[in-house]
Formats: structure tokens, sequence, C-alpha cells
């Protein structure tokens, strides 16, 4: 992670106005923001507390009443900033009469993109998002993973150093979630900054580094994920193979120390670990699973005392 | 309700929607044709054929004009304004062929609209034709308008107005316009006006607009069409003129003897039949032209009726009223000359206390003789009521000209009549294609003592009719004739041959014979005839005359007097052949 | 055929334009400057009232800097990637269909349209380019105006803005798109409607053999004269010579040839039924009865004040002075055509038609030819072919192009009218020299071009205005465009207080009060509030008149369906003005889509 900025707000603002002037929304109330270059930054919050605002005003698809966002250092309304960003919106804003193909065909050549390297980075494109199968076939008839998928490509068709990405994971399957996220960690591995909005909690977490939490339009709350997160006064112990007797030791080692043990016990497994090795296992093998497999696939956990 | 099974609450609601539809189909169902069953339909069809409602009971039914009537999506009036004002805008432009276009996207989406076909038939008839230069283009035009209104009557078959328009236009704009002569000879030519197989002397237009104005009055007659706000007098005239303007028409052309005898033969039967048809007059009564004169016996008898009841009454009431004038009064009915306004008034004053009307005389008798009262109010009552008649059939006989035509009919068939006709044509023609100048002198002096003989029979025509008119162009002709001879009538050998004076007199408008007449006069002694002086019908007749009849001395001298100096009172002179000599030289109407 | 406004060549259409009036170039730059003017007006009073003074005044200067810079940065690439997706959204969206409307009229039109009249192919030709004109006008409205509303609606324009594309080429992008998918239904319509009209009015006769008689000249058979069976309404009367080929004489504008073919007569379709005459015009000018100059002659009351009259058996004239003859030509004739429109104050001889008379004259020198008399045919096209070989008064010979043509080309033609109380009436379109014919086919073409540019400017301003509006409010607006477009004349008249009647306000106290427009209204307060309240209207309607497309003289089917060519500066002068509209409502839709807010 470096210090360049990438991304900042000062004192961003946006307050809805109706027809005749007066105040309706106070959207966003003075938000500064900074984003550094390869980091992943979440955005959390509830509904309506201004996290959608603020990425589009980032973008220029809204201005702001007060404040500036710079992007590059170039303020938000400069059409060419986005030559090095992308973009995936909430739902599908694609034009659902073109098929695949022809979809990232198109923004590609909204890219200036030269013809040879366009039908390289479309074929590339839609092998990594998994959708060789459907490319034929119009955006109409796509299920929402797949929609997702194209949105996706059609944001990265320009290899953008600065992705921005609105609700990623709401609405998808374990599945699909898990491979949002570990796209982000890849693009987070090839050096890209990647700032997304969510209120999935879980999922910010797995892949953020830096979170700003928003309120109402007030900022929150902000700084790195694992400090944040970081209990200060419990020390966490994992341990594999630990007899009883072992287990006693450290109990009166802590008891020796003045120390308080909160747990000493078997950990669980995420459930979406669960789920995925099942999946996983099913594609592989498909017909009636072998009951214990589940048993021997959670090997880790010595016996409950 | 809700207890009953659904599929038992589904059975009655079915079993009532047919209960329901049979009454639907007996009312609805269209009538059939074709096949071999013919159906009249349901009884609401049955209604509609009965009051005409139906748009079948219009005329025909086009599937065109229905379905841009649809396409139009409700938006008609607008789509029927803007072609009104694209015609209008076509016809400033001189764009001809546009405009008819147009009128015919109009006709398709306003057929049922009589206004539209009246006004742009005329439009095309009467406006467009004149722009054009040739004539035959004109009648291109008119025949357009002709044929616009016969399609119109295609969409509504029994509107007495189109009907009655086709007939003037095919009359009146063909047969009277400046290029009648080429007109008439192209609609005689024109094969798409006639059905294939009428004969060449049924196609004189005349003769066409005849039968069209017979199928209006018949629609009126037998399918009880309205007039609309037509005056009967005129609409039931229409055919019988177009008889007679085409019996007029035909010996102007060249055709004579039998045939033309026979026309005006038709016409006066037609013309006859015309005036004994019952037609509403204004008043809400119903009159006949012909029954003037029976209308006139009964006021006499009336009058004679209650002149009984008391002899001498009128003088008596006459000597008294006269005893009544107050001097100046009797002044100013003495003055002769020009007269001051006040003097007109109180003269007119002096006329009306003079005047006894039949009223006047059955009041005194109620008054002198109470028991006759009631008698008296009723005769006077019926006089009334017959003095109205007498006068709407007056006035319409005005109207229509009755008297005049019917006298006209009459004295055409005259073999004098004939002759004269035939000899005055062919004069001219001798004349102007035959070069022998001589020759023709000769026909148009028999032509006109057949002309003489011929008025002479019907001394009831004045001089300044139609008629008198009509052979003023040949008194013309003859004159023409004269000069190139360098004779002329002023010679006394030939003015006191001449035995039409006074038709010259009557109808010289341009004064072409007035020294020539002056010289007659002269040398007959005799003063010039006031123009105006007499008309054949008077309104006033019916009434004043009978009391002016018999001349009582003092006031007689005065009134015959006042009679000749105004002439608008008028009728001694010509009732009292003993006042004046003008009866002696001209057979004037009496 | 009627010119009430004559066509000026190009180069001085464009800068000087007509006398009295400016070029189309220094208009054009006068209504963008006045436009961009206003644009800013509003932009700084709206940006002033939403942000504050300063921070308005610096987006607004922002805007406009940033904005032109952005202009420059079109790139093609992009707005051709646009415009794909406008004909691919296009055809989804069925336009297709309006093709199937198309053939469903043609088929209709049958109905309405029948061969019976005097100029069948008028007819024919003028309802089949009108139905074209307003179809796709109508098409270029739809199109054009629910596009860009309905990605706003669905969104799909974010995923486009937040690209680098810039709001001119999303602007110029879809106007390019609609066009061609015009411009294909058009060639489409164009050849059916070209392929309907002369199949209609296709037709031929049989020689009617019965009617043929012996033409014998000096004791020889020469050949037979006849005449055809009636179709269509006309006849023609037919000349054949000894082996019996021949033509049927000229008739409703057309002729056919006729061959023998063993025993019988084939006789060809119609030849010259569809014509593209080729006019030289002259300026026209006037003498009145006295001898004097003028520039128009007396009004004898038409309400139509096109033509102008002259008094028969005067010294009233009427004078056209040619430009652009060659003195040195070689050719034997000149070709002259003259339209007299008759007027008559009295009948004369009913049937005869009045004569007049031509005379040529050198506009220098002043030699003249003998008077040629003519009789005049009302309305119609009467053609001369005057040789050169002719007479002064005084008989001596002269030669039309040495004596008559002046060295830099001009030649007067002097037209009077020899019967008194009659008159003749000329417009300056009525006199012409007859080039050589176009081909109809060519002007055809050159007039579906001028439906084409009317398509353009309607597809560039619902593009337009789309970018500001929703769909309905788009269509409608675009759609009053296009309707006071057709009454642009009338709606300057209003504007500038030629229209009897005043302003829109006063209009409707008119409506109300049933005022004859005649009729000035009785002076008071309120009518003076009235028509100080029109006076703003009238300005503000003023305005709006100098942006709109003239749809009516844009319109070239007249000279289609009168059989005149489409001359080529017309052709260039509608594409300029097509050019004009797209620029300047390109720059406009740029401003407009620039300062909108995408996500609002």
């Amino acid at each position: 992670m470096s210090d360049e900025v990438v991304l900042q707000t000062r004192a961003l603002s946006k307050v809805y106005r109706d027809f005749w002037g007066r105040q309706k929304v106070r959207a966003l109330k003075a938000l500064d923001l900074e984003v550094r270059r390869g980091e992943v930054f979440g955005l959390l919050g509830p509904n309506g507390s201004g996290k959608t605002t603020t990425m589009k005003l980032v973008l220029g698809l809204l201005f702001p009443t007060e404040g500036e966002a710079v992007v590059f250092g170039r303020p938000a309304s400069d059409v060419s900033k986005n030559e090095r960003i992308g973009y995936l919106p909430e739902e599908s804003y694609l034009y659902r009469f073109l098929n695949a193909e022809e979809t990232l065909d198109f923004y590609g050549r909204l890219f200036d993109m030269p013809a040879s390297t366009r039908a390289e980075r479309v074929d590339a494109l839609i092998k990594q998002v998994g959708l060789d199968k459907a490319r034929k076939r119009p955006l109409q008839e796509y299920s929402k993973g797949m929609t997702r998928r194209i949105g996706l490509a059609q944001a990265l068709i320009n290899d953008p150093e600065l992705i921005l990405l609105d609700e990623p994971t709401s609405g998808l399957d374990p599945i699909g979630t898990r491979e949002m996220k570990d796209m982000i960690i890849k693009l987070k591995e090839q050096g890209k900054t990647v700032v997304m909005c969510s209120h999935l909690l879980a999922d910010v977490q797995d892949v953020c580094d830096r979170i700003a939490i928003l309120h109402q339009g007030e900022l929150k709350e902000l700084g790195r994920v694992d400090e944040l997160l970081t209990v200060a006064d419990v020390t966490q112990v994992k341990g594999r193979n630990l007899t009883p007797e072992c287990q006693n030791e450290i109990r009166e080692v802590i008891a020796r120390h003045h120390g308080e043990l909160l747990s000493m016990d078997n950990p669980t497994t995420t459930l979406e670990e669960l789920f995925l090795d099942i999946v996983r296992d099913s594609e592989a093998r498909p017909g009636r699973r072998a009951a214990s497999v589940a048993a021997a696939n959670a090997s880790d956990s010595p016996p409950s005392s | 309700m809700n207890s009953i099974n659904p599929l038992y609450r589904k059975i009655i609601y079915l079993v009532g929607i047919v209960v329901l539809l049979l009454p639907l189909f007996y009312l609805g169902q269209p009538a059939t044709r074709g096949g071999n069953k013919e159906s009249q339909g349901g009884k609401l069809e049955q209604l509609r054929k009965e009051y005409g409602l139906g748009q079948a009971e219009l005329g025909d039914i086009d599937p065109a004009s229905e379905a841009i009537r649809l396409a139009t999506l409700g938006a008609r009036g607008i789509a029927t304004t803007l072609l009104w004002s694209k015609v209008n805008n076509d016809k400033m432009t001189e764009d001809w062929t546009s405009m008819e276009a147009t009128l015919k996207q109009l006709a398709k989406l306003q057929p049922y609209f009589i206004a539209v076909w009246r006004y742009q038939a005329w439009n095309l008839s009467y406006n467009v034709s004149v722009e054009l230069d040739d004539v035959k283009d004109r009648f291109f035009y008119v025949k357009e308008g002709v044929k616009y209104l016969q399609q119109g009557i295609q969409y509504n078959r029994d509107n007495p107005s189109l009907l009655a328009d086709l007939g003037w236009f095919i009359g009146n704009k063909i047969g009277r316009a400046d290029e009648k002569e080429f007109y008439r000879r192209l609609f005689r030519a024109d094969d798409e006006l006639h059905k294939p197989d009428t004969r060449p002397e049924q196609r004189d237009n005349w003769l066409v607009s005849k039968d069209w104005y017979q199928q209006a009055m018949s629609v009126v007659d037998d399918k009880k069409k309205s007039l609309g706000g037509k005056n009967p007098t005129t609409f039931f005239s229409n055919a019988a003129k177009s008889q007679i303007n085409y019996a007029d028409a035909i010996e102007n052309e060249g055709t004579f003897g039998e045939r033309a005898r026979q026309a005006w033969s038709t016409a006066s039967r037609m013309w006859r039949q015309y005036g004994t048809r019952e037609m509403m007059s204004s008043f809400g009564v119903l009159i006949r032209l012909e029954d003037a004169q029976l209308w006139a016996d009964r006021l006499q008898e009336l009058i004679d009726e209650l002149d009984a009841l008391d002899p001498g009454l009128r003088d008596r009431m006459a000597t008294e009223a006269r005893e009544s004038l107050t001097p100046e009064e009797k002044k100013a009915l003495e003055a002769t000359g020009d007269l001051s306004d006040d003097m007109y008034a109180v003269r007119s004053e002096a006329e009306e206390k003079l005047t006894i009307t039949p009223q006047d005389i059955a009041a005194r008798i109620a008054q002198d003789n109470p028991s006759l009262a009631k008698q008296v109010r009723r005769i006077a009552n019926q006089i009334d009521d017959v003095n109205k008649r007498i006068r709407m059939i007056a006035s319409n006989s005005g109207v229509a000209n009755y008297d005049y035509w019917r006298t006209r009919c009459d004295l055409e068939q005259t073999p004098e009549a004939l002759k004269a006709h035939e000899l005055c044509y062919d004069a001219n023609r001798v004349w102007k294609d035959e070069g022998e100048p001589e020759r023709a002198r000769e026909m148009y002096e028999e032509g006109f003592r057949d002309w003489a003989a011929a008025l002479d029979k019907f001394p009831e025509l004045p001089p300044d009719s139609p008629t008198g008119s009509d052979i003023m162009v040949f008194i013309e002709q003859y004159g023409d004739l004269l000069n190139q001879l360098d004779l002329s009538l002023s010679d006394e050998e030939l003015a006191s041959a001449f035995p039409l004076w006074d038709i010259v007199e009557a109808n010289d408008m341009e004064n072409r014979f007035a020294a020539e007449l002056r010289a007659h006069l002269e040398r007959t002694n005799r003063a010039p005839q006031d123009r105006d002086a007499e008309s054949l019908i008077n309104p006033g007749d019916a009434l004043i005359d009978r009391y002016d009849e018999e001349p009582t001395p003092p006031a007689a001298e005065e009134s015959a007097e006042e009679a000749t100096d105004e002439g608008a009172a008028d009728e001694p002179a010509a009732e009292e052949p003993a006042a004046g000599e003008p009866s002696a030289n001209e057979p004037t109407a009496e | 055929m009627v010119l009430e406004r004559q066509v000026l060549p190009y180069f001085t259409w464009l800068i000087q334009g007509e006398p009295g009036g400016l070029g189309a170039l220094p208009r054009f730059l006068l209504v963008m400057f006045g436009v961009g003017l206003a644009a800013l007006l509003i932009g700084f009073l709206v940006a002033a009232l939403r942000y504050g003074f300063s921070r308005g005044g610096d987006l607004t200067y922002r805007t406009v800097y940033g904005g032109f810079f952005e202009l420059l940065q079109t790139k093609w690439r992009r707005v051709w990637a646009l415009a794909v997706l406008a004909i691919k959204e296009a055809r989804r969206r069925r336009v297709l269909v309006a093709l199937g409307v198309y053939f469903v009229i043609l088929l209709f039109a049958q109905w309405f349209l029948s061969t019976d009249y005097p100029e069948p192919a008028r007819l024919y030709l003028s309802f089949v380019l009108t139905a074209t004109t307003y179809l796709m006008l109508g098409i270029g409205l739809v199109l054009s105006a629910f596009s860009l509303p309905s990605d706003f609606k669905t969104k799909t324009i974010y995923t486009v803005v937040t690209k680098p594309v810039r709001a001119g080429e999303i602007v110029i992008g879809r106007i390019l798109g609609f066009t061609i998918v015009g411009t294909v239904l058009l060639a489409i319509m164009g050849l059916a409607s070209y392929v309907f009209v002369v199949r209609s009015l296709d037709h031929t006769h049989r020689v009617d053999a019965e009617t043929l008689t012996n033409v014998m000249i000096g004791g020889k058979l020469q050949g037979y004269d006849g005449s055809t069976d009636k179709v269509m309404s006309h006849r023609h009367s037919v000349e054949l010579d000894a082996e019996g080929n021949g033509l049927a004489v000229l008739d409703r504008g057309h002729t056919h040839n006729i061959d023998r073919v063993g025993e019988d007569y084939k006789v060809s379709g119609p030849i010259g039924l569809m014509k593209a005459r080729v006019p030289k015009y002259g300026k026209l000018t006037f003498i009145d009865r006295n001898g004097a100059k003028k520039d128009s002659g007396i009004s004898v009351g038409f309400e139509w004040k096109y033509r102008s009259f002259i008094d028969g058996n005067t010294q009233a004239a009427a004078i056209w002075q040619f430009d652009g003859l060659d003195h040195d030509s070689d050719d034997e004739f000149l070709n002259l055509a003259l339209i007299v429109r008759v007027f008559r104050t009295h009948k004369g001889v009913v049937g005869r038609p009045l004569t007049g008379t031509i005379q040529l004259r050198n506009p220098e020198t002043g030699v003249v030819s003998a008077e040629r008399s003519f009789s005049a045919r009302d309305q119609q096209i009467d053609e001369f072919e005057i040789p050169r070989a002719l007479t002064d008064p005084k008989e001596e010979p002269i030669d039309l192009f040495e004596d008559l043509v002046t060295k830099d080309g001009r030649l007067d033609v002097i037209v009077q009218c020899l019967e008194g109380g009659q008159y003749f009436g000329f417009a300056q379109a009525d006199c012409y020299i007859r080039l050589p014919e176009g081909d109809p086919r060519t002007n055809f073409f050159k007039v579906n071009l001028s439906i084409w540019v009317q398509m353009v400017i309607v597809i560039a301003i619902g593009v337009t205005v789309s970018t500001l509006v929703s769909g309905p409010v788009a269509m409608l607006f675009t759609a009053s465009f296009i309707l006071l477009g057709f009454f642009r004349q009338f709606f300057l008249d209003v504007a500038t207080g030629q229209e009897y009647g005043g302003g829109p306000l006063e209009s409707l106290v008119r409506l109300v009060t049933q005022k004859n427009v005649m009729v000035e209204l009785d002076p008071g307060v309120g009518v003076s509030i009235v028509k100080a309240i029109d006076d703003v209207f009238q300005g503000f309607m003023w305005c709006v008149g100098q942006l709109l497309p003239d749809f009516r003289s844009l319109s070239a089917v007249a000279f289609a369906a009168d059989g005149y060519n489409v001359p080529w500066d017309r052709v260039w002068q509608d594409l300029t003005l097509c050019g004009a509209y797209v620029v300047g409502l390109s720059i406009l839709g740029f401003f407009l889509l620039r300062t909108r807010e995408v996500a609002r």
C-alpha cells in the first residue's frame, strides 16, 4: 500500500432540493475521505446512510452541493478520469438487447480501444468471469449471478486502476459471494485500488483493508479493519493435538498470571466453508453423499472437552 | 348465497346469459339479403326502416368512406376543418387538380352533410369554371360540379335539395350562361353524363333538368321528405319551367312546327298541373294558383250577399263620406301635378275616408239592424278569409308569374306563333347565310304580322312581358336589315304597315327606335304611354276595384282623374273602356 | 409551376442572401451567437439560484470552458459505437413496422386516387411524396424522442456516462444512428413509391381502326390519321406514316409510340408522363399602360398576389430579362415557355382565345424583333420554338443570337396583350427558356433527398430535446416544432404583427368577446395591458421563429409534381441547412447533457 492518494473527498456534501429550491433531504454532510493506491476500501452503513450517494458523487453522476471529490488529481466532473476507472453498479444497468460479446465490445469501443486489443480483452474477460457458454445470448436471458458477472467484466474492460463496486455481493448465493470476494482479493494483489460500499458486514470484514462507517450522511468511524476490530485485551490461542492434560496446564498458567480464562473449546468453522465444501464435493462426485465426509473434513477440531 | 356451490352459481349465470341473448337477437338482428330467404331483420331494424333512420336508408354505404372515417380516430372534425381550409387555399392559388382531389376526400369524410355537397358542387360549377378561359375547360368544371352532386345523391338518395340543385345546375348553368350554345352542344355530346341508351333528342339539358326536378318533386310527394325551408311555389314550378325553357330553347335553335308545338303543349299541361297543385302558403293556408278566379267569384258572391241585406247602403255611405270631407281635403283631392308631402298626407287621408270596405258596411248594418248582426259578422269574416286567400294566391302567382306563363304557353301553341317563330328565324338565316336581304325582309314582315295576330288572341298579355322582349330581338334584327337596305321604320309606308309598335314602345330599352317611334306616334296623334303604367296582376285589385266600378257623378270624375294620374291605384283605365281611348290602339291587358 | 421564392445560386444564398435579407452563413452565426448568449445567461441564473452567486458563476465558467475543450476531444470510434447501438435499439423497437404502414397506405390509396384527372402524374407524385414526407417525419420523431429518456429511466446511461464518453458523442452518435436507420427506410420507401407511381400511370391504348382515314397530299398516300380508344378517360389522336408507324399525339402531357406489327398496331406505354423540365429564369419587370417602367403590374382583385396583370391593347407589357445566354451560340432555335393567366373583363367572343404578342429585344442596342402573335392558353405551359432567323419590324432580317443577345449574354422578352378590356397575368416564373430536360428519376431522387433533410432535422431536434426532458414531453415538444415549422411563415407574421388580430393574448380576448379580426379593439387600460404583454410574447415568438426550420419551403414535392427539375443549388442549400441544424443542435445538446445530473 503506497501513500499515493487515489481518491479524495473534501467537505463533500449533497442536499437534495425539490423544485422550489427547498431542502428535502441532506444525503451527505461534509465528508472527508482519502483512499490510497493499492488498498481495498469499504464504505459501510445502513440503508440511506449516503454510501451510494458518495459513490455517485465520485463518479460524477451527481453534482455536489458543497465540497469536491477528486480522483487521480482531477475533479469528479472531468470525463477523462473515467479512462482509469471501472464501475460496477448495484443493479445491472446494461443494454438488455445486446449479448455478452456485443456489450463488452461496445464498452471497449467507448474506451477508444483499437479492434485487436478489444477482441483480446473481450475474450479474456468473458472467460475470466466464466460466461463463455453464454456469450451469444442476449443479456435479458441472464440470471442475477450472470448479470453481476458481466457487469464486473465491463467494469474491468479497460484494466482500470481504481474499481468502484456498489453492493457487489448483495443478492448473490454463497458461491457467487465467494467468487466475488476472491476476485476482489486478486485485484488487490494486482495492485489495483478497490472501493466498495456494502451493508453486508461479514463480506466487508473479509476483504477490506480500511473501512469508513457512515450513518445519516456523516462519517462515524474510519480506520483499518484489523485495528478497529481487534479486541485489545483478549488473547486468542489456537492449538492442535492438545491433550486434556495440556489444556489443564494452560488453565493453571492463566490462573497463575491472574488472567481470566474466557473459553477453551473446539472452534467452529464457518458455515460458508461447510457449504462450499459440500458443493465442491457434490460437483466432483455426484450422487448421494457419504455420511461422515463432514466429520472427516472437520478433523482439525479436537473433541470438545 | 355463499353457500351455493360455485358450480351451481356458474350454471345460473350461464342460463341467465342465454335467456338475455334471446331478446337481444330478436331486437338486434340485421336485415339480410341474398340466398333464398330475405329476412326482415329484428325489431330494431324494422323500426329503422320504418322511420328511415338507417344509414342504408340514406344511400349507398361505401366501405372506403367508412374506413377513412374510422381512421381519423375521432379527429374527424379536425380533419374536415383542415381539408376545408386546404380547399380554400387551393382555390386561392388556383391549383384546381389538388382542390378537386381534396373535395373528393372531403366527400368521403362527410358524406351525409348535405351542405358540403351543395356548396362545393356550386364552387366547382360556378366559381372554378369561370376562372378558366377555354370554353371546353369551363364545361369540364361545370361537369365536375354536376358529377359531384350526382355522387352526393348516391350517398343521400332522397334529398330534395340535392336533386333540385342538380336540376338547377343542368338547367340554368348550362342553359342560361353566356356560353350556353357551347354548353348545350357539349352536354348533348357528352357520353358520361347520359345513360348509354338515351336518344340524342332526349339529351337536351333542359329535359334532363326537368327529369331531376320531377325526381325531387316525387321524393317530396311520395316519400314524404320535407322541403326544408324552401318556398313550395318556386320548388314545384321548376319542372314545368324547365319544360318551358326547353320549348323556348329549341325554337331559338331552329326547331319549329309540330315538335315545338308538342313541347309547348307539354309545357302548358305541366304548368296547369302545377297551378292545380295544393301548396302551403306562408300563412299556413293551402292554396292553388289556378283558383284565383274561383275566389274572386266567391268574393263577389259574398259582397252581393252583403249588399242584399241592405240595398243602396253603400251609396248612402259614400255620399256621407264625401260630405264629411273638410275643404282642405277636398282641395287636396282636386289638386293635380306634384304635391308637397303634407298635401299627399292629407290626400291619402281623404281617400281613405272615401273608401268603403265591406267591413264598414257590415258594421253599419249591424249597427242599424242588430238582428242581422250575427249574419253580417259571419259574412264579414268570410269576406276577410277569402280576401286573404286572394292575396296569397296573388302574391305567389306573382312570384311564379303564373298567369303570364300560362298565357304564354297557350300563345306559343297557336299556329300563328309557331309560324312567326319559324319565319323570323328563317329570315335571319336567309339574310345572314344566304345573303338575300329582300326576301328576308318579306319574311320578317310576314312574321310580324303573324305575331300581331297571335298577340291579338291573347289581349291579357302585357307588351312588356318577356314575350315582348323576345319579339324585340327580332325587331332589332329587322332594324339592322332595314339599315342595310337603306330603309328605316321612320318611312311612313313601312311604319304604318308595322303592326308591333306597342311592343317597340314597351321594350326598346336602349331607345334604338326612339326617333322612329316618335315619328309614328306623331302621325297617329298619340302621346307616349308611360311604360310602367300597368301590370297584369295587382294585389290591390282584389279589394278596391269592386267598389270603384260604378262611377258616381262628381267623385267619379275625380277618382278617374286621380287614377290616371297615379297609375298605381290603377285599373279604372283598364276596367272602364269608356274612361279612356288607350284600349283602341293597344291590345293592352284587360 | 408556382415559384414564390426564386432559387438563388448557392454562394449568393450563403453569403449575401436575398436582396434586403441576410445570407445564410451570417444568419447562422447570429442565431448561434444569440442562442449561446441566452443559454449562458439562463445557465448562470439557474446556477446562481442553486448554488449561490459566486459558486454559480464559477460553475458556469468551468462548464463553458471545460465544455469547449471536451467538444474538441470527440473520437470517431466512440461516436460510431453509439451510432451502432442506436441502430440496434431502433431495430429492436420494430421500426420496420413503419414500412408495413407505408405499404398499407399505398394499398388503400387506390380508393382515393384515380387516373381520371387531366394531370394524373401530378396527383400521384404529390400523394406519394407527401405521404413519404409525413411518414418519415413521424418515424424520426418517434425514434429520437424516446431513446435517451428511456436510457435515463432504465439507468443504462450510468454505465455509459461513467466511461470516458463525451456528452457530445452521445448526442451525435444517436443522431447518426437514427439517421442511418431513417435513410434505409427512406431508400426502400422511395423505391417502392417510384415503382407504384410508374405502374399506376402505365397504360396503353388500342388504335381504333375504324377511325383511321387516309391522309393524301398531292394524290399520294402520306399516312393515316385517326384516334385511339378511351383509356383512363382520355383518348389520343393518332398520326401514322404510310407504313403504319407513328405516334399518339400529345394529350394530357404524354404521347405513345405506335408500331405496326403484322395486322395490329402495338401501342407503347406512356412517354413523357413524368418530366423534369430545366427552366432558365429571368428577371421580370413591367411597363404600365402609359409606358412607365414599374416593378409589378396591376392587380385585378385576386386575393393571391403572386401574379400581376397588364392591360390589353395599351402600352402595358411584361418584360423578362434573361442572363447567361451564349451570344456565340450555334443553336437553330431558342426554346421559350410561357404561362399566361387570362383575365377577361368582358366575355368577348365566347370560345375564342385571346391573342397576345411576343417580342425579343436587345437590352443594350434596343433592336427588336417583329411581334409574333400567339393565342393565350389559360394556365397551361405554352412552348415556343423561336427560330434564330427573325425579322425586325421593318422586315429586315436579323439574327436572334447575334443581334438580339448582348455580348454578355442578356436578352429581353416582351409580352403584350392585344385585346382591349382584357388582361394577362404574369409572375416571374411564368416565362423561362427551356434548357434540355433532366432525368425524372434523378429528380425523384433529389426530392427524396429533401425529405431526408427534413427527417434529419427532426431527428436532431428530438435527440437534443430528449437530453433534458422525459420521453413523452420530448415527443410533444418535437411534434410542436414540426407543426410550427410547417406554419413558420404564419408564426413569424403573427410575431412581427403582420397578421390581423394581434398577438396570442389579444387573439384570446377576441375569441372570447367574438370580435372580428379586422376591427381594432376599443382603447382602454385592459387592452393596453394586453397589448403590452403581447409585445413580450411576440418578441419571444420571433426568437423561436428564427430557430424554426421552414418545412414548407424545404419540401421539394411541388417540383416533382409539376414536372420541374430541382436545381442542384437548391439541393446544396438544403444539405447546408441540414448540416447547420445538426451542428447547432449537437452543441446545444452537448451542453444540456453535460449540465444534467444523471443520477437524479
